[in-house]
């Protein structure tokens, strides 16, 4: 049976562009990829923590690395970015201090700068995020599954599809389910597809949520 | 993942090898050097006498994730599936999927 591909991966060299973007002779290539490793780590347990606080939730789409010789360049897609701003601007510095700590090294320079999203819905990260959410608070999975095609409806993509697998309502017999709204060509190498893959745990287990997002046709 | 333990123990014997890495190359430069056998001797011993864990072949590469002893990639510094999903995640630069 045919199994499918990523289809971020499949788009590397055409349509996607890569999370981070520096260049690195071969012996330091490991390197600099455990850092890059500790900056994310460093960025979502920060989001993590405050996120008690604020009872928003914030979703960080994507993390973008940039590096040059004496700066690294950090830059934040995030969606609801309340916490981070509201703060008086103190949230952000507080977490280029943290992840400052984490490196030993004088010789670069960080710099961590947010970019709101537009379309926050439009991500699949953060339509995942908000799938979890409401499974966890009991809402019957189709009904959230629903509301997310919805929501990302109005943010006019032109085609979406989400799955979830596992032990849906808590069954016994874990299956698959999937709806799909609009064309979602996953061959088509032209076609930008955006898609997530997010785990929830539950009292039963564990449920995969994946979701593809067709956004453009180049 | 790989156990805890086994982690540490890699981590001790770089510690080690990096402590006693001057040491080892001048005795191995000298021991070629040396013209005798009698000094060679001598100073086979004194490489004999730092402690095992000094020596870079008890080294090995383990995935820097998950501390992966086997299918490690020298150049990436992960193992094989850990660099699957990071490579399908756009995280390693420059990586596309090759095709000729």
């Amino acid at each position: 049976m045919g199994q499918k591909i990523n289809p971020l991966g499949f788009r590397l060299g055409t349509t996607q562009r890569h999370h981070s973007f520096w260049f690195a002779q071969p012996k330091n290539y490991s390197v600099g990829l455990q850092e890059d490793e500790k900056i994310r780590n460093c960025i979502k347990n920060y989001v993590q923590k405050n996120k008690r606080i604020s009872s928003g939730f914030e979703g960080i789409a994507r993390i973008g690395i940039k590096k040059r010789i004496d700066l690294i360049q950090v830059i934040i897609h995030i969606g609801f970015p309340n916490l981070l701003i509201e703060g008086q601007t103190r949230g952000i510095e507080e977490l280029q201090m943290n992840v400052q700590k984490e490196f030993h090294s004088v010789n670069r320079r960080l710099n961590i700068a947010i970019t709101r999203v537009e379309k926050p819905y439009g991500q699949p990260n953060i339509l995942a995020e908000y799938i979890a959410l409401q499974l966890k608070n009991r809402v019957s999975f189709r009904k959230a599954m629903k509301k997310a095609i919805e929501l990302a409806e109005q943010t006019d993509t032109k085609g979406i599809q989400v799955q979830i697998a596992g032990r849906i309502d808590g069954k016994e017999i874990a299956r698959v389910e999937w709806i799909r709204e609009g064309r979602v060509p996953l061959q088509t190498i032209c076609a930008k597809i955006d898609h997530c893959s997010y785990t929830i745990r539950t009292i039963y287990g564990v449920l995969g949520i994946k979701i593809w997002i067709f956004v453009d046709e180049e | 993942m790989a156990r805890k333990s086994l982690i540490h123990r890699e981590k001790k014997r770089q510690r080690l090898e990096q402590k006693y890495h001057l040491i080892r190359r001048s005795s191995k430069k000298k021991i070629s050097k040396v013209p005798s056998l009698s000094e060679k001797w001598e100073i086979h011993g004194k490489l004999q006498s730092p402690p095992r864990n000094s020596a870079p072949t008890r080294l090995h590469r383990r995935c820097f994730l998950t501390g992966r002893p086997r299918a490690n990639y020298r150049d990436f510094g992960l193992s094989g599936h850990i660099l699957r999903e990071m490579f399908h995640a756009c995280l390693l630069p420059g990586a596309i999927r090759s095709s000729w």
